[in-house]
């Protein structure tokens, strides 16, 4: 028994009427279009889920940075806003280069070292090089807010190194970080934690 | 206060505000990609202001034509705007390559620090380098106006307004520039 096949080019369907292939090829494409559109809604989803699994377990982190670098309550949200901004757009494109935790103080610090906000008037006090003169401890401030508004005085670079100190991070990570030599950086935060601690005990006798 | 109560201290400062950071996480502004961040709407600041400036150092050429000016003077002013224009619209366009080259994904913390400095600092040299160039084009201005009163009304009006709004800004340019060296 002689079997024969059609000339025309095999597409998956069989040897069809033309209308019928036509109609074939376009419901292919549409069902390729859909299995498409709802990989991409379906990896939309699950990048979403990782952006708040993340603000949900380093939200303090991002909160203490940016209060940090902020001069005023409308400068803190603008960071926050930014900070979060930068973090979704980086996550999306976020290959595991590095470890998660020293991305995200890379982006959440840089997000805040890149834009400029103004001090309020005032004296500037540079709390590396003062001498006597103490910034203004207000009535009833406790110790956390007293040590924050201490490191705001600092300058930007001492400031990056010990809020990721204080935030626990290996002298390795914040070289990683910084773009700094492992070494540089244990001499700053030992120069920086002496001077605070200083201020804080002469604040307290 | 040792080191354990100073990081003791650190941690409880952040506590509390967890709440509405989700919130802002959740906002569409962010998830669609819908708000820009303080850098990028500098970037965009200063793409405005070369663009500006370039179309006014072109629209500067027809001064050459305009017959409220003497023709000794129209073809020395045309060139100075055209210069002081393009000279704006360089600085401008130079310092827009500067923001947008600060990559915060992979630049370390050191390196965008000093070129947000940099950029800080050039453009603050920018407007100590131009504004001569503007307070001697008014004074020109009025100068070439000395014998038609309703102009130099106006000129010196417009020069007044400009003065006390350049005062103001000025003031603030030196503080910034101060607390830059500072820093």
């Amino acid at each position: 028994m002689t079997i024969t096949v059609d000339d025309r080019a095999w597409d998956g369907m069989g040897p069809v009427d033309w209308r019928a292939g036509w109609i074939g090829r376009l419901s292919g494409w549409v069902w390729r279009m859909l299995t498409a559109a709802s990989g991409l809604t379906a990896e939309r989803c699950r990048e979403e889920a990782r952006f708040i699994e993340l603000v949900e377990s380093h939200g303090e982190t991002i909160n203490r940075i940016c209060r940090s670098f902020s001069y005023r309550e409308g400068d803190f949200d603008d960071l926050r806003q930014d900070a979060l901004v930068n973090i979704w757009r980086g996550l999306q494109s976020f290959r595991n280069e590095s470890e998660l935790r020293t991305w995200l103080y890379r982006v959440t610090l840089n997000t805040c070292v890149s834009t400029y906000r103004k001090r309020p008037k005032g004296e500037f006090v540079d709390v590396m090089s003062m001498g006597n003169v103490l910034p203004d401890r207000g009535d009833g401030m406790d110790d956390s807010e007293w040590l924050r508004t201490l490191v705001g005085e600092l300058p930007e670079i001492d400031r990056a190194i010990i809020v990721m100190w204080l935030e626990d991070l290996s002298y390795d990570e914040i070289a990683d970080v910084m773009g700094m030599k492992r070494n540089t950086v244990a001499t700053r935060i030992r120069r920086t934690k002496d001077k605070l601690r200083t201020i804080i005990e002469k604040e307290n006798i | 206060m040792d080191e354990e109560r100073m990081k003791e201290s650190w941690r409880k400062s952040g506590a509390g505000d967890n709440g509405s950071l989700l919130d802002s996480a959740l906002s569409p502004e962010i998830l669609r990609g819908e708000r820009k961040t303080a850098l990028m709407r500098l970037a965009d600041r200063y793409r405005r202001f070369y663009t500006i400036a370039f179309v006014f150092a072109g629209i500067s050429l027809v001064w050459t034509t305009n017959p409220i000016f003497d023709e000794s003077v129209r073809v020395p002013m045309s060139i100075f705007l055209v210069v002081y224009f393009l000279a704006c619209g360089i600085m401008d366009w130079h310092l827009h390559n500067k923001v947008r080259d600060i990559d915060i994904y992979r630049m370390p913390t050191a390196e965008v620090i000093g070129r947000a400095m940099d950029c800080r600092k050039l453009h603050l040299q920018c407007v100590m380098v131009l504004m001569p160039f503007a307070i001697g084009f008014v004074g020109f201005m009025i100068w070439l106006f000395s014998k038609e009163l309703p102009a130099l009304v106006g000129v010196c009006l417009g020069a007044l307004v400009g003065g006390v709004i350049g005062t103001m800004k000025f003031r603030e340019f030196m503080c910034d520039y101060k607390a830059l060296r500072r820093e």
